[in-house]
């Protein structure tokens, strides 16, 4: 029970987020049905469309529904674990409430997605309107000391807004394949980029709306942690209308030849999917984030986050080991209870160095990516990603000084550690994606779904990165999430260059060979923002 | 950017207690570090939610080591836990609290403070 407590947060975050995310796609298709397809039900052949909406409706509300209940279930059992009550009390916990309320809503919508198909999707919009009323429940609007109407209805057009637009966007990639007609295919892609534009302007402007009493002022939008995670937002927000900006140009541009398939557009789409959905983990983390106007604990002023970034040489002198804590005598009790735990200026110069190393790594990495394509050079750079499997070998050996084969901690004995443990797996991880991408690049591995494995590892390493951070206020916390925010925003363009000339790469010779340029550069900016990371005793 | 990405998942895991973020404390009596004379202390904490104060406890960590639960008393609103903790001898104190927001977050947190005559 004290491990279930204790990863309880994490459990709670990855729930929340699936039950958001099937929640998006099962309200997107139902405004899609609705917004789109409907009005141009009598153009004919869209047969084909409709049938794979209603059934990625289905599918994603029972995803929405089982996310509901699970969340439910772990909220009692966390209840039950660190209050003591029995089950029968937790469960009625508010909160346990409107999870149980979602569940039925998305249930009903799944039912709804089943039944033959009306004459308009009204009946089923009305459902999915209850699903978005439902999860008001469990937001920050309705948590709020008076909880103000205005806000419960900000949030639920932002989502509504949110659903209309990224949860539309598979629908409309399946447009693309299953539309046969050029005409008709347009005219719906039209309407899709109108509704798009509709619900971007809803989604800013709830979020600004809500913004100015959850942040309270500028400052607080980088202050604090609840600030830098709407300050992502807003990052990835630009990202997403970027490519919707790409893509909205493909479908007006005028062609000569109508039946052709708009190539790029699905690519460029699923990216936006893809950044949507790191988008919701972010909302995620947001919502159970203090807000940044009840942030009242030391805030780091502008001039110390200046002085943290500016330019200074890289650390490239590590300590002797024996300099560190964990070489010290009383290092295991320090790490059996992290309240003992203080950090000495030979813990900071260790930490940094190695950070820097790495960093070095990654930017050779990232110029052996780049020449990868070269006549000359290509056969040896093509193999740059050993170099992120002796990156892994490292991280292995220096990541935990406490443990094997540094520390007194033993291999099998760290690994009951969760910090360890997860540390371990990770690097396993880069291990394992670093063998997969060496097989795609030196063309061992033929087959295409390999070459997926090192965006969707690194785009989920990014968002981890975004959206975890210690939630005491404290400054130092604050301005290590200042530092990594521009690495893991980075990945997120490695990953999404990476994906976009892994998917056009057939079709679209000089955009694929832009996006094979961008993500090698990316990875090298990000090798070079490591270089500046700074920590404090 | 690897070896940051490797250690978000201590991060992950490591600030797993702490990232049980809201309800956040606004305010607290006794404040952190105060010295409160007497052998009784009124305690009083306010939250930035509305908590559902049938899953929120506070519990006084005495002197001695021995962790007494406190009795929530009814306060002023949803976002007000108060107990009043009694006999207390001179001493170091630690006041331990979780609560559970009525939107399902949970959080916790301690107040260290002093008896003194």
């Amino acid at each position: 029970m004290q491990a279930f407590l204790s990863i309880y947060g994490v459990i709670d975050w990855i729930l929340r987020g699936e039950t958001v995310a099937a929640q998006t796609l099962a309200v997107g298709g139902v405004a899609y049905l609705l917004f789109t397809l409907t009005p141009l039900k009598s153009r004919g052949g869209r047969a084909p469309l409709e049938r794979f909406c209603t059934r990625v409706v289905f599918w994603s509300a029972l995803a929405s529904c089982g996310g509901q209940l699970l969340a439910a279930a772990a909220l009692i059992v966390f209840l039950v674990g660190s209050t003591g009550v029995a089950p029968k009390t937790a469960a009625g916990a508010d909160a346990v409430f409107f999870h149980l309320i979602s569940a039925g809503a998305a249930l009903a919508l799944a039912c709804a997605a089943r039944r033959p198909r009306p004459s308009t999707p009204w009946a089923p919009f009305a459902v999915a309107l209850l699903l978005l009323g439902a999860h008001m429940g469990v937001s920050h609007a309705a948590s709020r000391t008076e909880p103000s109407p205005f806000l419960l209805i900000a949030e639920m057009l932002h989502l509504l807004a949110l659903a209309t637009w990224i949860g539309g966007i598979p629908y409309f990639v399946a447009s693309v394949r299953l539309i046969e007609d050029g005409d008709e295919r347009r005219y719906d892609a039209r309407r899709f980029s109108f509704a798009s534009l509709a619900s971007v302007a809803v989604l800013a402007s709830t979020g600004v709306f809500m913004a100015v009493p959850y942040a309270g002022s500028l400052a607080g939008l980088y202050q604090t942690t609840y600030g830098l995670l709407l300050s992502t937002k807003v990052v990835l927000l630009t990202m997403l209308l970027s490519l919707g900006a790409i893509n909205f140009l493909a479908i007006r541009a005028p062609r000569r030849d109508k039946d052709a398939p708009l190539n790029k557009v699905p690519a460029v789409a699923e990216i936006e999917v893809g950044i949507g959905l790191i988008a919701i983990f972010c909302a995620v983390a947001l919502a159970s984030s203090p807000l940044a106007v009840a942030t009242d604990a030391a805030r780091p002023e502008f001039g110390e986050i200046s002085a943290h970034f500016q330019l200074a040489w890289p650390r490239l002198a590590s300590p002797a080991y024996a300099e560190v804590s964990a070489a010290q005598p009383d290092a295991a009790i320090t790490l059996a209870d992290p309240e003992l735990a203080t950090r000495s200026e030979a813990d900071v110069a260790w930490s940094e160095a190695h950070h820097h190393y790495a960093a070095l790594v990654v930017i050779v990495t990232g110029l052996l990516a780049l020449l990868a394509n070269s006549r000359r050079l290509g056969p040896i750079t093509r193999h740059w990603p050993l170099l992120l499997l002796g990156l892994a070998g490292y991280l292995a050996v220096t990541a935990d000084e406490e443990a094997w084969p540094l520390g007194k901690i033993g291999f099998f004995e760290s690994l009951s550690i969760p910090q360890i443990a997860q540390h371990k797996l990770m690097i396993a991880l880069i291990a394992g994606f670093a063998v997969c991408e060496w097989g795609v690049q030196t063309k061992r591995l033929k087959s295409a779904s390999p070459s997926y494995v090192f965006p969707l590892m690194i785009a989920a390493a990014a968002t981890f990165l975004l959206t975890h951070y210690g939630h005491t206020g404290q400054k130092e916390e604050v301005l290590v999430q200042i530092s990594h925010a521009p690495v893991a925003l980075l990945g997120v363009i490695v990953a999404s260059a990476r994906w976009l000339e892994l998917r056009i790469a057939p079709t679209a010779g000089a955009v694929s060979r832009l996006a094979g340029f961008v993500w090698p550069v990316a990875m090298i900016a990000a090798g070079g923002f490591l270089l500046l990371y700074r920590e404090t005793v | 950017m690897l070896k940051t990405l490797a250690f978000s998942l201590i991060l992950l895991m490591g600030s797993v207690s702490e990232a049980l973020a809201h309800a956040s404390l606004l305010h607290a009596v006794p404040e952190p570090g105060a010295v409160v004379t007497g052998d009784h202390v009124a305690i009083e904490l306010r939250f930035d939610s509305r908590v559902d104060q049938r899953f929120s406890r506070m519990e006084l960590l005495k002197p001695d080591g021995d962790a007494a639960p406190l009795a929530s008393q009814a306060g002023d609103s949803q976002s007000i836990l108060k107990a009043t903790g009694t006999g207390l001898d001179e001493g170091p104190y630690i006041l331990r609290w979780r609560v559970l927001s009525v939107d399902g977050h949970a959080n916790q947190g301690e107040i260290k403070f002093r008896i003194g005559r």
